[in-house]
């Protein structure tokens, strides 16, 4: 009988809620959202602390790159773990630690754990601690020189976290990364499950078992528009966009699920994302695919949200400010709890609220992992299939090329200087080739936990068809695609053919690409080819239609890659905030420097060997140098609108003296607004570094291609005005000079005191490139930092001093990259 | 026979359970408080609803309990069960005489019976011994008529109301187990369970068979590839459409995952009842949340709405019929419906077709397999749950009402009875998408071949039947599990990608174990007929018992006969049982002979699968009709 009276009670209760939501529906409101709060919660438990310095969301852990930033910290300092009790208003302390800082509690199943991310005053590094409810048992559940924050309890018992022990950093900022990792309670078996080489955050398990996450990418996009919810099974596997990797220029994070609902509720951080998170709150629906721009709708007006929680679907909790504040589905919002004066003077706010009660477990999945394994395998049944395909043919595309983005072992500035001039802020290695069938489909092994993605290709191995994001397997995973970009809420078509042609046999290996290296270099690679077949028309002295295709160095890029860049020549696709582009519009497929290879540029022929080199590199980023130990060296002037600047020459005597010459001289022509010219190596006159306008086209006249650093009198800057008798071009006169040859040139010979001043600027360029070489240049050096990351990652040894001992760059990257592999354990 | 009514069974009762996740089928206090009432069935026995009908005035609903042997009328109003009509057979199918008085009844599991009972008294009125296996009996609308599925005879029987007395026989497909008449009378769409013949082609389906009532014409409409276990079949009012619910497999796919309806899909199939033309196949599925087993539907009379009912999720949907036809109307024209959607042909893959104009709706009971509407309710009979759920078509979408009325006593399931409700149950697989039963209805096959991963990629087999898989280790034809009970785990890690309690897979095996074959319709009175007890001889003679034999035909070793094609070429395989082998066509281990006779003869080059080329006509005749026995 007991059991029948509790039964029925609670099918009573159930009842209730039931008619409570419906009184609300009917807009009989009785009073405050506090009234929605489920009956069971009492008390919240949250975090308290300031903010870090750094404006970024995820820039709040770790170091700075750079050596004279090391002490600098990222994160707050003091904090505190909390409970509040909503009904009597009791403030139970759980941890504090003044020097310390306390993030992302979550509450296990049972309520009677929480495990949260802990830096003990005076370390450097977050790590996983769990606690009792009752502030009892404090225990530390990972250790290490790294970061790990943002756990989340799966149902299985393990937890899920994200993780800087991944050694990468972030590509176009100066901190490291960290992306999803996870661990059985016990402490053992911590595996990577994400081989994401930009942040992932705030994982949390959905009812159906999978986990929802946040996941920033670029592959060939903008840096900071792709921030965007994704889902993964607890294991790694099945990674799937789940909302917004369409719709640029919002982060979506903190998503977890609504209870009795198929909605997710989120923080919308407008643009590239705000301190801590802070944004509106929004829920979100998956049912009309990621894709459906309705299926968001924003639960608050304002923007200073952070952390929030769903009791139902009329019931939301999150931190605003230095309070925890409740409001419903339309607004309606109370607060539950605010910080004393005491605490809010010192900038402290609320974080990372969730209610101290029980919680159902969600489904558990069965895992699809074989760590035996180092390969999963990868299956698209029709390469035709998907959006944007318009004008392709079935049986058009013959291969697939196989690419990696590679994790960066380190980055000093938001810029991708110099790895392109407002294109790729990552190099991307060739891995190879699969086919395709006839029928469209590929079935290939393709290496466990990497960044991997796809150009289609055509039978001219031009690219058909670009893949702006990345996929991967997990070892031992088959991964079944419909198609390339094809609608998300598609199930695969029911093929009318008894088997896709490419299961009729075993998967194909990718086939490397013979006589081409997996990570092309400009300089060494291509520049060699444009030597032979397009330096006599396009140098200093000709510079027909305008190209310099010379090897010179300017101040940052090499007067080729520059040239080629902003006279549109790769179709890189540009760090835009744009992807699934129609087809050929992308790399090999659109490239105009590449149809003048193929289809004959006045009487130039190309051998195929170097047609392919040219091909594979457009299509894998069309980077400038093949390592990253390039990064911040080598360079003259950078990120002028970051004040990340390296080597700027604006104020040494040599850049005084030219700017006094071309204010005298060139001004008369050269208007700093219509027609400027650069005033010293690192003028950018006016330009975005990282969003050039290549439509402008003052743009070719700017520092990259004026200034020749290697050969300072073949300076386009010297030669312009120099007039022809004396070596020079003639083509810049004073405004009032007539018509005519060699009439009245700026700079009669080179005993010009202006001349002279020019060429002593671009001397003092090369005297600094000489002193501190570029990558490809003899004598290069990687800077102090990357020989730091190389030791800390075990890559070089502890001794080791690039002063004493050459460094092959190229090499140690590649045992870098080698080092992240995924090793297979029994 | 009727008691007080149940005080907790108010019209207030009301529940609208949203668990995502796997449920427990039988929810004690319902029961328990059922006690008090002693309504019916004896306690501890299952009722297993299977049928319902709806009175024209909308008043009563009649369930058919197949295992509690009875008719309960329900008044649904009042959710109270009324009257409880006993029968001596376990009733299969149900249809009301046009005006309400007479109720005819389908039943038995081989050796068929029609009944007819009186809706006012229950009296039994006439009786009729029928084809094999009957179900979903169609009154014609004059009363003159009574079809009849023979679902293993693969026939439609004709009842001449008047004379009471067999008039005419229809031959479809292969297993009709559903059947709808359009409201003027002149046709009956017949819903044929599987598809039939071989299934190593690039093309199966099931189909539905359109009888023309006065000619007795047939006609086949065919449905999308991967069409298979239809279970339910409704007539919109205006007899404009017809509504078939099946599973839509994508079985030319390996099965790597389940995410977005990458194995099987859930879909009600449209028809043009008027020109008997395929329209169009609606997924029943979400982006993440599949809607397995679809079985049961019914139109409103009122035409606005089209319930189906979820056997494995244990929901109903209630589609907005308008919105449906309005959105297969545009995509007819080429425009853009929805994402997927801007052609006919695309609407069978779209998981977002139905947005905005469908409710899912979670019942409160176990196993819905046939729907009915009633005034302001759809009534849901929950076969594992021994319930009747009510839902309430006017309550408030976002809230949308449910009642549960218990029709029986059942108590705690036996195990035996716990793993046949595991094995329909979808809620214990990834997302929903599908159960045990989806593939393998019934405890049999879909008749598909299916690209599993155990013995690598590129290599479909076709689904074995689960009968006497327990019994005759290894399983699978590849032999690759060692015992019925180790396929059953690898199934639900594999297939379902769900990690489930050891007692629910050890509940399955004993379901499993349990199955009982159903005798041949090729047996005369439970004996061989003649010439299959000549093909007895035949099939010593032909070597067949060498590897067939024992109890369940089989020796439970691996041969290689000769079939292995391509990268299975030589492959040894494990002996099939041959009982009730009748059943599961197509045969070989791709189902390349769609039947026993192309086993025998185009199928076995060079004797290696038994000795069967020299045999005349006649004994070939003999050895099919004799395996067909089994």
């Amino acid at each position: 009988m007991h059991g029948i009276a509790r039964t029925t009670l609670m099918a009573g209760l159930r009842f209730f809620c039931v008619a409570g939501v419906l009184a609300n529906d009917a807009g009989e409101a009785s009073g405050t959202p506090r009234d929605r709060l489920p009956p069971e919660v009492e008390e919240i438990v949250l975090a308290v602390r300031g903010l870090g310095p750094d404006g970024h969301w995820y820039a709040n852990f770790g170091e700075y790159a750079p050596e004279g930033l090391r002490s600098k910290p990222t994160y707050p300092s003091g904090s505190q773990l909390r409970a509040v009790n909503l009904r009597t208003g009791a403030v139970r302390t759980l941890l504090a630690d003044p020097k310390g800082g306390i993030r992302d509690p979550q509450v296990d199943y049972d309520a009677e754990r929480i495990v949260f991310s802990y830096r003990p005053g005076g370390r450097k590094h977050y790590h996983l601690y769990e606690i009792g409810v009752d502030g009892s048992d404090l225990r530390q559940l990972t250790d290490g020189p790294w970061d790990d924050i943002e756990p989340s309890y799966l149902p299985d018992g393990d937890l899920i976290f994200v993780s800087s022990r991944c050694k990468r950093w972030v590509n176009c900022w100066l901190t490291p990364v960290a992306v999803l990792y996870r661990r059985h309670r016990d402490g053992s078996g911590i595996r990577q499950i994400s081989s994401n080489i930009e942040h992932d955050n705030t994982p949390w398990p959905l009812p159906d078992g999978r986990v929802l996450y946040t996941r920033w990418e670029y592959v060939d996009r903008s840096q900071v528009h792709y921030h965007h919810l994704w889902t993964a099974n607890p294991d790694g596997t099945a990674q799937m966009v789940y909302y917004g990797n369409l719709h640029p220029g919002i982060v979506m994070i903190d998503a977890k699920p609504v209870p009795d609902s198929e909605q997710v509720v989120a923080i919308f951080s407008p643009g590239h994302g705000r301190k801590e998170h802070m944004g509106k709150v929004t829920l979100v629906s998956p049912k009309s695919g990621p894709d459906a721009r309705p299926a968001a709708r924003d639960l608050t007006k304002g923007g200073n949200y952070r952390d929030p929680w769903a009791f139902s679907g009329n019931c939301f909790m999150a931190a605003r400010d230095a309070s925890l504040v409740l409001f419903d589905a339309e607004g309606r919002e109370e607060a539950l709890y605010t910080l004393p004066p005491e605490e809010t003077r010192k900038g402290w706010w609320c974080h990372e609220p969730r209610p101290l009660t029980p919680r159902p477990r969600e489904v558990i999945l069965a895992g699809r992992v074989d760590p035996e394994q180092t390969t999963g395998r990868m299956l698209l049944m029709d390469v035709h299939a998907g959006r944007n395909m318009q004008g392709v043919k079935p049986g058009e595309i013959r291969d697939l090329l196989v690419l990696e983005t590679l994790p960066k072992p380190i980055n000093y500035t938001g810029g991708m200087e110099p790895l392109s001039y407002g294109g790729t802020f990552t190099l991307e290695r060739i891995l190879g080739t699969v086919p395709v069938e006839r029928d469209g489909s590929a079935y290939f092994e393709a290496p466990a936990m990497r960044s991997v993605f796809f150009v289609a290709r055509d039978e001219n191995e031009r690219a058909v068809k670009r893949m702006q994001s990345f996929t991967g397997v997990q070892p031992g995973e088959t991964l079944g695609c419909v198609g390339c970009h094809e609608h998300r809420t598609s199930s695969p078509p029911a093929f009318d053919k008894a088997l896709p042609l490419a299961v009729q046999r075993p998967p194909n290996v990718i086939k490397p690409v013979p006589g081409v290296p997996d990570v092309i270099d400009f300089p060494r690679d291509i520049q060699p080819i444009l030597d032979r077949h397009c330096v006599e028309c396009h140098h200093v002295g000709r510079a027909e239609g305008g190209a310099i295709l010379t090897g010179g160095r300017g101040p940052l890029y090499s007067h080729s890659y520059f040239t080629l860049t902003v006279m549109h020549q790769l179709a890189d696709g540009r760090n835009l905030p744009r992807s699934n582009y129609p087809p050929r519009a992308l790399g090999s497929g659109a490239a105009p420097l590449l149809d003048k290879l193929h289809k004959g540029h006045h009487e130039v022929a190309v051998p195929p060997r170097e047609r392919r080199l040219v091909r594979l590199w457009l299509d894998s980023g069309a980077a400038y140098p093949g390592t990253y130990a390039a990064l911040g060296s080598g360079m003259i002037g950078g990120y002028e609108m970051n004040k990340q600047v390296i080597n700027h020459d604006r104020n040494t005597p040599e850049a005084r003296a030219a700017a006094a010459v071309i204010g005298r001289r060139c001004a008369s022509c050269h208007d700093p607004m219509k027609k400027p010219l650069p005033r010293s190596l690192s003028d950018e006159i006016g330009f975005s570094f990282w969003q050039p306008n290549l439509g402008d086209r003052r743009i070719r006249r700017n520092r990259h291609i004026v200034f020749n650093l290697t050969r300072p009198e073949k300076s386009l800057i010297l030669l312009a005005p120099l007039a022809r008798s004396a070596g020079g071009r003639g083509v810049c006169r004073p405004k009032d000079a007539g018509d005519g040859d060699d009439h009245d040139p700026v700079f009669a010979d080179t005993g010009d005191p202006g001349y002279e001043a020019l060429l002593a600027l671009c001397r003092a360029g090369k005297r600094t490139l000489d002193d501190h070489p570029r990558f490809d240049m003899p004598g290069f050096r990687p800077r102090p930092e990357w020989v730091r990351e190389m030791k800390d990652f075990g890559i070089l040894p502890a001794g080791f001093d690039p002063r004493r001992t050459p460094v092959d760059v190229y090499e140690i990257e590649r045992q870098y990259w080698k080092s992240l592999h995924y090793q297979p354990r029994k | 026979m009727i008691r007080r009514p149940d005080p907790e069974m108010t019209p207030d009762n009301i529940t609208t359970d949203r668990n995502p996740g796997p449920r427990t089928p039988h929810t004690p206090w319902h029961a328990a408080l059922f006690a008090a009432t002693l309504l019916i069935p004896a306690a501890g026995a299952a009722a297993a609803p299977v049928d319902m009908v709806a009175s024209p005035a909308g008043d009563r609903l009649y369930v058919a309990m197949r295992d509690g042997s009875a008719i309960a009328s329900v008044d649904p109003e009042a959710g109270k069960v009324l009257r409880v009509m006993r029968l001596e057979h376990k009733p299969t199918g149900l249809a009301l005489s046009p005006d309400g008085s007479k109720l005819h009844v389908t039943s038995g599991l081989g050796k068929g019976r029609w009944t007819e009972l009186e809706t006012s008294s229950g009296r039994v009125l006439r009786e009729l011994a029928v084809g094999h296996s009957p179900m979903a009996p169609v009154a014609s609308r004059d009363g003159t008529r009574l079809y009849l599925c023979n679902r293993f005879e693969n026939s439609v029987e004709v009842i001449n109301l008047d004379t009471g007395k067999k008039a005419a026989s229809h031959a479809v497909t292969r297993e009709p187990v559903a059947a709808v008449m359009r409201p003027d009378g002149k046709a009956l769409f017949v819903a044929n369970h599987l598809p039939a013949g071989a299934a190593d082609g690039g093309y199966i389906s099931a189909a539905v068979t359109v009888i023309d009532t006065a000619s007795g014409a047939t006609h086949r409409i065919a449905l999308p590839n991967g069409s298979t276990g239809l279970r339910g079949a409704a007539c919109s009012p205006d007899g404009a459409f017809v509504y078939l619910t099946h599973t839509l497999a994508r079985y030319g796919l390996p099965t790597t995952q389940l995410d977005r309806g990458w194995m099987n899909t859930s879909a009600v199939s449209v028809i043009d009842a008027r020109k008997f033309e395929y329209l169009a196949t609606v997924l029943l599925d979400e982006i993440d949340r599949g809607a397995a087993n679809p079985w049961g539907a019914a139109c409103s009379p009122d035409g606005m709405i089209l319930a189906i009912a979820h056997e494995g999720t244990h929901e109903v949907s209630l589609i907005d019929r308008a919105g449906m036809h309005n959105r297969i109307a545009r995509a007819a024209n080429g425009e853009k419906v929805t994402e997927v959607s801007s052609s006919l042909d695309s609407i069978q893959n779209d998981l977002a077709f139905l947005n905005g104009i469908r409710r899912r709706v979670a019942i409160d009971g176990s196993g819905p397999r046939a729907v009915a509407i009633a005034g302001r309710l759809a009534g849901a009979a929950c076969h594992f749950s021994d319930s009747l759920s009510l839902v309430d078509l006017a309550s408030d979408p976002r809230s949308v009402k449910v009642r549960r009325v218990p029709l029986a006593n059942t108590g705690k399931p036996s195990l035996v009875r716990r793993g046949e409700i595991l094995f329909h149950d979808a809620t214990t697989c990834f997302q929903h998408w599908q159960s045990c039963a989806t593939c393998h209805p019934d405890g049999r096959s879909d008749a598909l071949n299916w690209d599993l991963l155990n013995d690598g990629i590129g290599n479909p087999k076709q689904t074995k039947s689960m009968l006497f898989s327990i019994q005759t280790p290894p399983a699978m034809i590849s032999g690759i599990r060692s015992t019925g009970q180790a396929a059953v785990r690898a199934g639900m890690k594999h297939i379902q990608f769900a990690v489930r309690p050891e007692e629910e897979a050890v509940a399955i095996d004993a379901y499993l174990e349990n199955l009982e074959p159903v005798p041949s319709p090729a047996l005369v009175d439970g004996k061989l007929s003649p010439a299959a007890a000549r093909g007895k001889a035949v099939f010593e003679k032909a070597g067949c018992a060498v590897c067939h034999n024992g109890p369940h035909f089989t020796d439970k070793r691996s041969h290689d006969v000769g079939t292995g094609r391509g990268r299975e070429k030589a492959v040894k395989w494990d002996t099939p049982t041959l009982r009730e082998v009748w059943r599961t066509a197509p045969y070989l281990y791709d189902g390349r002979a769609p039947t026993l006779e192309a086993v025998f003869t185009e199928h076995n080059p060079g004797d290696r699968h038994g000795k069967t080329s020299h045999l005349s006509k006649d004994e070939l005749h003999h050895l099919v009709e004799f395996v067909r026995s089994l």
